[in-house]
């Protein structure tokens, strides 16, 4: 571990990336709003449950794909 | 009789040698490494998660803190984004954008134990460890929990020696096995949320 010098920062690259942060964050809070609403108004029925089931995925595949960067592990320029 | 001495083939040791040399695979062997950390971890939490529908099916008693169980959530989900946003900022070489954005993960982090704790000793009085849906309930959020502390404590570490110079663009393997890792607490608290609160 040693210290960094200092290098260009490619300000370009780096707001697409800070874009691509904020565009999950965006998503993540309009699933976990829309997984409370679905709870406030189904709650204690089946389809209230079952209706739960796709925005934990969605959320999930979102921090793995955006935040995790999870498809980097099969891709050949990792 | 003399015997001639063979000469020595040291043709394996110089390759040995270079393969020990050979540094290339490593950032690739860490990815790997934490990801298999990261699977084993899935499993714990899978079989946790999978005890409180066995235990107690879909029930869940009407005692549960809906509102700080959402705004934790939301806290905790800051926090991942944030934590992003610093892994961004230190392959970038952005340095003030890492600090800052680590210190703010830092502090969600925080005030998601607190809201945490505030929640257990409700739940202890409403239902304690003794009740099926409170030994489920104690057991996944004391894992989290545990997580949680342990990824604060990893992060805190990367803050400090981001403060003091360490890390960059091409030196961020750090930043992001920590990060990875915070995000890993986020992920089981995206499943143990629902199952908990939700479901």
């Amino acid at each position: 571990m040693t210290t960094q010098q200092q290098v260009p920062i490619d300000r370009t690259k780096m707001r697409a990336a800070y874009r691509k942060g904020l565009w999950g964050a965006f998503w993540l809070a309009v699933l976990t709003l829309g997984e409370f609403l679905v709870f406030a108004v189904g709650d204690g029925t089946t389809w209230g449950s079952l209706a739960l089931i796709p925005f934990i995925f969605l959320k999930a595949w979102i921090i793995l794909d955006v935040f995790m960067h999870v498809k980097a592990l099969w891709s050949p320029d990792h | 009789m003399t015997t001639e001495a063979a000469p020595l083939d040291t043709s394996h040791d110089a390759t040995h040698e270079e393969w020990h040399q050979d540094t290339s695979f490593q950032p690739r062997a860490n990815v790997l490494g934490l990801w298999l950390f990261i699977i084993s971890e899935v499993f714990l939490f899978s079989a946790f998660l999978a005890a409180r529908f066995y235990t107690t099916g879909t029930d869940r008693p009407d005692d549960l803190n809906q509102n700080l169980a959402l705004a934790v959530t939301i806290v905790l989900l800051i926090s991942s984004v944030s934590a992003y946003l610093a892994e961004t900022s230190i392959k970038f070489n952005n340095r003030r954008g890492f600090i800052i954005s680590l210190g703010i993960t830092l502090l969600m982090g925080m005030i998601f134990m607190g809201g945490v704790t505030f929640e257990l000793r409700e739940a202890a009085l409403h239902f304690p460890p003794e009740t099926p849906y409170g030994s489920s309930y104690f057991m996944l959020i004391g894992l989290h929990a545990f997580h949680v502390v342990t990824g604060l404590i990893a992060l805190l570490i990367v803050f400090v020696l981001g403060v003091r110079g360490f890390f960059g663009s091409t030196n961020s393997w750090g930043v992001e096995g920590a990060v990875k890792y915070w995000h890993f607490v986020d992920l089981a608290w995206v499943f143990i949320y629902p199952t908990l609160y939700l479901l």
